[in-house]
């Protein structure tokens, strides 16, 4: 009789965002996991990740996270999770509060260590263009083309 | 067992390519037909589309606005698991609107797709999200957000 998995550590990936704590969203990725974020390019393996998420972090802090919808489907080694949240982030250094909604697929694998890990994941915002998640994004890339012409 | 297959061996590559040619055809009835009932649909900067007759509705209203001249994937890989599938692709697209006042745009973007197996062979979309590499306010943001201008004109 096969064991029943445990079910997926979602509420890891809610900790780990809040708390800003890279290492941990890291154990919770595959090592070859692709990952999609809205209005940047696709981020593919571990050390991708975590740079995505370092320097996520040094923008911003998550501060809440509400989650408003969720369907997972267990099949084999994967599970299909189909998630909405409402999330709220502050800048790290100055700006206001930034509150935004979003949808998310993700794709669980069942490791042969029993652990379920990240293999696919992509996201987007139902808000109109401007404001939400496109707001944050937005900053952040200039900023990044700011420090591209000062090096 | 979940496991990734060769371009080879892709049982879902002649279902995408159907899905490509009918977007370009903007033939609702054969994108509808690669759904599943209870298809989810989560496009950008929209709401979320639940089940077919709500999924025909969005293409439809897509096409009274806009029409697609290019649609292709430079890049795509597939996991199959049984009777499940998860497809992520990158995709070029080009849209030129219908009523022919504004220039065609062009847009970069990512999908993740799960299809499902048929009783009869056949896969269909059962749950889709994507959304665009491109900065804010160029790409598919720039149509979304006319799309939903014209449709806060509309009278109720």
């Amino acid at each position: 009789m096969s064991k029943t998995p445990p079910a997926i550590p979602q509420e890891r990936v809610l900790k780990a965002s809040i708390s800003g704590d890279v290492d941990l969203l890291l154990s919770l990725f595959t090592d070859d996991a692709i990952v999609m974020p809205p209005n940047d390019t696709t981020v593919f393996g571990k050390e991708e990740i975590r740079a995505w998420w370092q320097e996520y972090f040094s923008f911003f802090r998550v501060t809440t996270s509400v989650e408003t919808e969720r369907e997972v489907t267990y099949a084999g080694d994967q599970a299909f999770d189909r998630a909405a949240f409402s999330v709220t982030i502050v800048p790290q250094q100055q700006g206001a509060r930034i509150a935004d909604d979003i949808r998310s697929l993700t794709v669980w694998r069942l490791g042969s260590d029993g652990e379920w890990r990240i293999s696919h994941q992509i996201w987007n915002s139902t808000k109109p263009v401007g404001s939400g998640t496109n707001r944050y994004m937005t900053r952040m890339l200039q900023k990044k083309g700011v420090r591209g012409t000062s090096s | 067992m979940s496991t990734q297959v060769s371009p080879q061996d892709d049982p879902i590559y002649p279902f995408r390519q159907a899905f490509l040619k009918a977007a370009k055809a903007g033939d609702v009835d054969a994108l509808v037909a690669l759904a599943e009932e209870d298809i989810v649909c989560m496009s950008p900067n929209d709401t979320t589309v639940y089940g077919k007759s709500e999924y025909r509705a969005w293409w439809e209203e897509y096409f009274q606005y806009f029409r697609i001249t290019a649609f292709n994937e430079p890049e795509r890989s597939v996991v199959v698991n049984g009777d499940h599938a998860t497809e992520h692709s990158a995709y070029m697209i080009a849209v030129v609107p219908t009523d022919g006042g504004q220039s065609r745009m062009r847009d970069d973007g990512r999908a993740l797709v799960i299809w499902r197996r048929q009783s009869d062979g056949s896969w269909k979309i059962w749950q889709m999200l994507w959304n665009s590499t491109k900065p804010i306010g160029i790409g598919t943001n720039r149509y979304m957000s006319r799309l939903m201008q014209k449709k806060a004109r509309q009278p109720r």
